[in-house]
């Protein structure tokens, strides 16, 4: 078939089985990439990913293809696979068809997947840069993407989100010191391509000349990129319906319990309005919606997807996303952080913008010890000296659960809407 | 209409066959199939790229549109390029088609991975998991001068994972095998109990206290510091771009004289490619040779830009439908003379470093860092109390001036690199002294 044929798909696969499900992924995009100021490449696709699972007598067997016309080994493919998994006790039935809550879905159709917009927007990166001509642009590039993700099974689900994106990124270099930043968003207005200029040729400039660092307990303010890599990246393989299920995450049987300080709170709105993620249904169609996870302090939620709610004995909160063969994972939509809220940078610190090695921080245990990047210290909210090399060293259990001050002003990422954070007494290894 | 300089073809077609167990369970197993063909044009004034999702290579009409649309996109560059005049070679053909593996039917090999997974399951072990994964990857390569190239590759893997807790306390580990070419999963189930009692060792473990001090890598967290120390920081795009510590410092003293690191390819390791995403089969390149800077690793783009005698093409690599970069394959220190013994004698007093939880790098900085899965004091020449979340981080020309000492066997580690796209490599070292390194830890030890 030329056009994908969902309802033949699900026919096909109930034939089979006794649930079909379809997610498909529709999407075309350009990228612009930069090199000595001019573009140096640029780049066109467009493609479909083709996701099939069918549950046979509370099997699941899954299966998925980028290319479209083998949707029918793609079936024959999920079939075998539900015969080799194991039974999911408990498993409650894909959702079923209901009334969608009102809400946008994350598209603007400003962002016209055209070369014009993107080297549009990578001019006025440029123009940004040139606030800090000390610094040298080194590469650049724009991303424009549109397209829709549809969700359909036997039980009569069939919903289809239309998205765009557009993200910019740019780094510099200023005699041996680097600056690197990045943003994206759905919707075009709320990038700000002159600001991620500066930034980045900002950062390169203002790192050189760093002094060295003594080893000992400093105040330490995280960027809110350090946040969101750092503290929320681990926070959220801790509440993972299937980490605790699995017996991987700290916080299992812990339920009620206080897991972190009292002022602090950490909450899933999938529709914030200041969020990027807008899901009024996850990516196996269960209806969104907001999830207290701590309450001051207090455990109490996990995130689960259909199957580990299945298997947990409770309902899917909504946050199945989809993997590349078609078997769902679970992660938040829009996480946001309250704790006291304070001038975070007014007194003494130093400000860690960027960590090398976050990656390699133990998701289990919550211990991370990484390189800085872009580092300072800071007094009355103004930079005094960039940092030459330093390891930071900790917990972030430990850092949550000692309490914490975060910034009023936060930056939204793809998954979260993140302050800057204090930590007081963090080891520095100079 | 602009002339169409050069262009060429890669088409990737593939399945993915894998296996997730979770605490003696299967959890899902299945197979997937992908297909993704990459135009490349380069126009008057640089590059332009149309990937499609799926294609018939013998489609002439719909190979011609595709072709176009990389055209239009090239017209838009505005960044003139020229690539190298380099040999194609001849791909080293080592036995990857692993048709055994394929016959072997998923049903034997979701029990042999339950089998492996089920030894990990000893005392104060509290949840295990296992996942295999089998693919089968043919690419097909022709360019605007007639070349072609084709080849098939089958890559296998295990990985084994282990969580301990003891009380309030629980620490993990996890133990991997990634081959080109079929895995035998029968041969690995003690894998499992390996990986098991690491993580029960890890309970007892203490953090370390930071700070400067002598280190021994052992073999996989020294490979990590070839590849991302000196690995990303050879690479041809880094250095035309003047984004690496390393840049223009051929023939240049860089490090001490105990030091050679080669990316190797050809080599039957996890990054073997039989030819690059340009088409180019290329050997060895030796990197650093006795310290002293001696090559870069380039696609045609590079080695044309920074100098024909700086390096070899057949370094570029590429997702399917992405595309090429210059990247590693397999990247490895070379053996040295001393024996493990003599390495942790002359440290005296340090650290020893196992295992690698991955790392990161600067390569315009020069910072990188990286974490290891465990180690050991090392005190009057000994290795004593065990330790854990331990990292390492430097700048890499310090570091390469402070390896003292290299051992004289060397083995290989597994594993994928991101740089904006994912590939899978492999990396390796023998034991090596450095005799001052910045260690990271929380703890008091």
């Amino acid at each position: 078939m030329s056009e994908p044929d969902i309802d033949k798909i699900l026919s096909y696969g109930e034939k089979l089985a006794d649930e079909a499900e379809v997610f498909m992924l529709d999407y075309t995009d350009i990228s612009l990439e930069q090199r000595e100021m001019a573009v140096s490449s640029v780049f066109e696709h467009a493609g479909r990913s083709l996701f099939v699972r069918v549950v046979k007598d509370k099997h699941i067997g899954i299966s998925g293809t980028s290319d479209i016309a083998r949707w029918k080994d793609c079936v024959d493919a999920a079939v075998s696979s539900a015969g080799l998994s194991e039974q999911v006790p408990g498993w409650t039935g894909f959702p079923e068809k209901t009334a969608l809550p009102k809400g946008s879905d994350p598209f603007d159709p400003a962002v016209t997947v055209s070369p014009d917009l993107a080297a549009e927007y990578l001019d006025r990166m440029n123009a940004g840069a040139a606030i800090h001509p000390e610094a040298r642009i080194v590469t650049g590039g724009v991303s424009l993407s549109n397209g829709s993700a549809t969700i359909a099974n036997s039980g009569g689900v069939y919903y289809m989100r239309k998205m765009s994106g557009i993200s910019l990124g740019m780094d510099a270099i200023c005699d041996t010191s680097t600056g690197y930043e990045y943003d994206s968003s759905p919707f075009l207005d709320r990038i700000n391509p002159e600001k991620i200029g500066e930034d980045t040729a900002y950062w390169a400039k203002s790192s050189r000349n760093g002094v060295d660092v003594e080893t000992k307990k400093y105040a330490v303010v995280f960027s809110e990129h350090v946040v969101d890599s750092l503290i929320l990246d681990l926070f959220t393989e801790a509440v993972n319906g299937k980490n605790v299920l699995s017996k991987k995450s700290v916080f299992a049987g812990k339920l009620g319990e206080e897991v972190v300080h009292p002022s602090v709170s950490i909450s899933d709105v999938p529709m914030d309005p200041a969020g990027f993620a807008w899901k009024r249904f996850d990516s196996e169609g269960t209806v969104t919606h907001d999830l207290s996870i701590v309450q001051n302090g207090v455990l109490s939620a996990f995130l689960y997807d259909v199957k580990t709610a299945s298997q947990a004995n409770t309902a899917s909160t909504g946050h199945a996303h989809r993997a590349g063969n078609g078997a769902t994972f679970i992660h938040p939509h829009c996480l946001k952080i309250d704790a006291p809220k304070a001038d975070v940078m007014d007194k003494p610190c130093l400000y860690v913008r960027e960590v090398i090695g976050a990656h390699t921080a133990n998701s289990l245990t919550g211990e991370f010890s990484v390189e800085v990047a872009n580092a300072f210290f800071a007094e009355s909210g103004r930079f005094t000296r960039p940092v030459k090399k330093a390891m930071i060293s900790g917990n972030i259990f430990d850092i949550l659960r000692g309490g914490v001050s975060i910034s009023a002003e936060t930056k939204t990422f793809d998954g979260a809407i993140v302050p800057k954070m204090r930590i007081e007494n963090m080891q520095v290894i100079g | 209409m602009e002339k169409i300089r050069y262009y060429d073809i890669r088409y990737v077609r593939g399945t993915v066959t894998s296996i997730q167990t979770e605490n003696r369970v299967i959890e899902n197993a299945g197979t997937s199939f992908y297909g993704k063909a990459l135009f490349r044009v380069l126009g008057e004034h640089g590059w332009g790229y149309y990937c499609a999702s799926s294609i018939d290579m013998d489609d002439k009409k719909t190979k011609a549109a595709c072709l176009e649309k990389a055209a239009a996109s090239s017209r838009l560059a505005g960044v003139h390029a020229e690539i190298a005049d380099v040999p194609f070679g001849t791909p080293r053909s080592w036995s990857c088609s692993a048709k055994e593996q394929a016959e072997t039917p998923l049903e034997e090999k979701a029990r042999e991975l339950l089998l492996l997974e089920s030894s990990a399951n000893i005392p104060e072990i509290c949840s295990t998991s296992a996942r295999y994964s089998e693919q089968y990857q043919d690419v097909i390569f022709e360019d605007s001068n007639g070349y072609e190239a084709a080849s098939s590759v089958c890559r296998t893997l295990f990985t084994v994972t282990s969580v301990a807790s003891r009380g309030a306390d629980m620490q993990m580990n996890y133990e991997q095998e990634a081959v080109v070419g079929p895995l035998p999963l029968a041969k690995y189930i003690p894998f499992g109990e390996k990986c098991a009692k690491r993580a029960v060792e890890l309970l007892d473990a203490s953090a370390v206290a930071g700070g400067r001090m002598p280190a021994v890598l052992d073999p996989a967290i020294g490979g990590v510091f070839a590849h991302e120390a000196v690995g990303h920081a050879s690479e041809g795009d880094a250095v035309r771009d003047g984004v690496s510590v390393l840049a223009e410092k051929l023939g240049e003293k860089v490090g001490s004289s105990v030091v050679t690191i080669i990316d190797d390819p050809s080599m039957h390791g996890y990054g073997y490619e039989p030819f690059d995403a340009e088409g180019v089969a290329c050997g060895p390149t030796e990197l650093i040779k006795n310290g002293v800077m001696n090559k870069y690793m380039h696609s045609r783009e590079t080695l044309a830009a920074v100098g024909l005698d700086t390096g070899d093409a057949g370094h570029a690599r590429a997702e399917p439908g992405m595309q090429p970069l210059v990247r590693m394959s397999n990247t490895y220190i070379q053996e040295g003379d001393s024996s493990y013994d003599e390495i942790v004698a002359e440290c005296r007093k340090g650290v020893l470093l196992i295992g690698s939880r991955g790392g990161q790098v600067d390569p315009g900085r020069g910072a990188f860092q990286f974490n290891a899965k465990y180690g050991y004091l090392i005190e009057n020449g000994e290795t004593g109390k065990m330790i854990r979340d331990v990292s390492l981080s430097g700048d890499i020309l310090s570091v390469l001036h402070n390896i003292a000492l290299c051992g004289k066997e060397r083995k290989m580690s597994s594993g994928m690199c991101g740089k904006g796209q994912s590939v899978p490599v492999s990396d390796g070292a023998p034991y090596v002294y450095l005799t001052d390194a910045l260690v990271g830890g929380s703890g008091n030890v």
